[in-house]
């Protein structure tokens, strides 16, 4: 049976070197596709990238790169190793009436196409990409809520008890599981699965609370509801990225001290300094992966 | 191919009566499980089936101090039996436990054992044991070219002073309610075991029982079920017809599968053909199937999602055929 590849949620604030992990993944790997949201916000860490990479923003971009074969099927067409897509929502100005949110099914499509041509390679090849990355997670999020908004016409979320709440939640839930399932599939066929996300506090509750880490320290990923609490679990590790006070980037790893981790991975003790950190890049971190 | 089946060439095709049963309850989960030998790579183990594997053990233990050489039970040796199996479970389960099954539900279920087990059950005499927890095979012919091979497992085998024999088997239950006592009379595993040993030793067995102990409500109750008291001799067989239907089932998708692991996989996934799915069976028994995720998704991405989520128990591979 093929060995997955590896995949991580990699969470922390704006600047503290998330993009910069899934860089050197690109760089290490020697091959990937990024999916970027919300549009070309986070191309810029990706710079370096260029002379080899397919860069996907228009629709002139995707009439370009895929193409139909003789049956009909659409399939990636370029060699370039490197693809980076961005998904926005263009015409979605709920405001003005205009509803059409597209970005994160245009997304889901596109994350098909990437499956379908990993499929269809044989199992003893080497993935044609190497890694898959989503920068930001939290982003698609924001695209699935566009959808939302734009399907059930809400100008902006409604209360989650009120009218049109419960259609709103649970529709952005499935889109994001749908996105999801896409990039855990793609994951099957050897390809590493790295997701940043923005990240806000957990609210404080008795029962989130332990002997020495209060509620109040917990991050998680910037998602709504129910689907916040269900990110981690897909994904083999969880690292929060950061400056230390001397202006040094950081990965940090942290065993979940509440609940009972079902993380197939742990990191190498003798690679984590005392407060479980190690230098923000693919090689370090994927060298200091263990299996359980 | 001989990965899936090391046995498919010589034309053997192995099934226990408890793999039967979840075949005849989802024949994907079945093939899955037990022929592509898929385990979730994030371990996710059934509570109540890791519970009362080690209640079995335990069980044995107790018996193996409860009686002499011959079989015979030695009642005075029962607080040194509860000890064993109180030791034998701990060594067994992994602490804290799993829910609400802990190490402490255990020491009361086996307590309450130890005070309440009769090893005739219901039908009163002088009982002794002639075997537990043996394993034996049996032959069954699907076609000119292949056979089936059921492995199975029987916790106890009785004979009393009048030469007649009585099956024990020991189950632990949520509830020991009225749905519950139905289903052990009815289930194929029971009535195979019947059968299956009828057959191995040329004689009939007079009696089959349930031992039930009751998890819930920290009671700890036991009761026994007598579940051949309305069986025919057609009853009986028909529960080897069945697992004979599940052998060919198997033998078919084995053998026109593709032979590799991943046109295996393509077809339990996705051929409803080889492999159907009940899914009224998703969430039977108070826990969700490990494979609901990869039948609830897109078909296309199936084999993807499986290839990220599940990895091959080597262990299950070598043990295959086990109950």
């Amino acid at each position: 049976m093929r060995e997955p590849g590896r995949s991580a949620l990699v969470l922390g604030p704006s600047g503290s070197g998330k993009s910069h992990l899934l860089a050197s993944a690109l760089e290490a790997e020697g091959s990937g596709v990024i999916l970027m949201a919300m549009g070309l916000d986070e191309v810029e860490s990706y710079r370096r990238f260029y002379p080899e990479a397919e860069i996907v923003a228009t629709q002139a971009d995707v009439e370009r790169v895929v193409q139909k074969d003789d049956a009909g099927n659409a399939f990636i067409a370029s060699e370039k190793p490197y693809l980076l897509a961005a998904f926005d929502d263009d015409d979605f100005y709920p405001s003005l009436g205009q509803w059409k949110a597209k970005g994160l099914e245009n997304a889901v499509q596109w994350l098909r196409l990437v499956y379908a041509a990993l499929a269809k390679q044989p199992s003893d090849q080497e993935p044609r990409w190497k890694v898959l990355g989503v920068d930001t997670y939290t982003g698609f999020g924001e695209l699935a809520g566009n959808a939302m908004s734009g399907k059930l016409k809400f100008i902006s979320p409604p209360k989650a008890r009120g009218e049109g709440g419960a259609e709103y939640y649970v529709g952005y839930r499935n889109k994001l599981i749908e996105f999801s399932r896409a990039c855990r599939a793609i994951r099957g066929f050897g390809c590493h699965w790295l997701a940043t996300a923005h990240v806000q506090m957990r609210e404080a509750s008795d029962t989130y609370t332990g002997q020495d880490v209060s509620a109040k320290e917990q991050q998680m990923a910037m998602f709504t509801g129910a689907f916040r609490e269900q990110v981690p679990s897909f994904f083999d590790l969880v690292l929060y990225t950061g400056v230390s006070s001397n202006g040094k980037h950081y990965a940090q790893w942290q065993a979940d001290k509440f609940r009972h981790s079902k993380s197939r991975y742990v990191m190498d003790p003798a690679a984590l300094d005392a407060k479980g950190r190690l230098e923000n890049d693919w090689p370090t971190i994927s060298k200091a992966i263990l299996s359980t | 191919m001989e990965q899936l089946a090391p046995y498919l060439d010589a034309g053997l095709v192995v099934l226990s009566p408890t793999r039967g049963e979840l075949a005849a309850r989802c024949h994907r989960r079945h093939l899955l499980s037990d022929r592509l030998h898929l385990r979730p790579r994030v371990a996710d183990k059934s509570p109540a089936l890791t519970f009362g594997g080690s209640v079995h053990v335990a069980r044995d233990a107790f018996w193996e101090e409860a009686t002499d050489p011959d079989g015979y039970e030695l009642p005075e040796r029962r607080p040194r039996a509860l000890e064993a199996a109180q030791e034998a479970f701990r060594s067994h389960y992994p602490d804290p436990g799993l829910d609400y099954h802990t190490v402490d539900l255990g020491m009361l279920l086996l307590a309450e054992y130890a005070k309440n087990a009769k090893l005739g059950g219901v039908v009163p005499g002088d009982w002794k044991i002639l075997h537990r927890e043996q394993r034996f095979h049996y032959d069954l012919p699907l076609s000119d070219s292949a056979t089936l091979r059921i492995y199975y497992t029987i916790d106890t085998l009785l004979e009393n002073a009048e030469g007649e024999l009585c099956i024990m088997d020991l189950k632990t239950a949520s509830k020991l309610s009225g749905l519950w006592r139905a289903s052990q009379t009815n289930a194929i595993q029971i009535r195979a075991y019947k059968a299956l040993e009828e057959a191995r030793l040329g004689r009939p067995i007079s009696y089959v029982q349930v031992e039930g102990l009751q998890k819930k409500d920290d009671s700890g109750r036991m009761e026994y079920v007598w579940a051949d008291a309305s069986w025919t001799p057609s009853y009986v067989s028909e529960a080897l017809q069945l697992l004979k239907g599940i052998g060919l089932a198997d033998f078919r998708f084995l053998s026109t599968a593709g032979g590799s692991f991943d046109s295996a996989l393509a077809a339990a996934l996705t051929n409803p053909a080889l492999a159907t799915f009940n899914q009224m069976d998703c969430k039977s028994y108070y826990y969700t199937c490990p494979f609901y995720d990869l039948c609830y998704s897109d078909p296309e991405l199936r084999i993807g999602l499986a290839l990220s989520d599940y990895e091959v128990d080597v262990q299950d591979y070598l043990d295959q055929g086990a109950d």
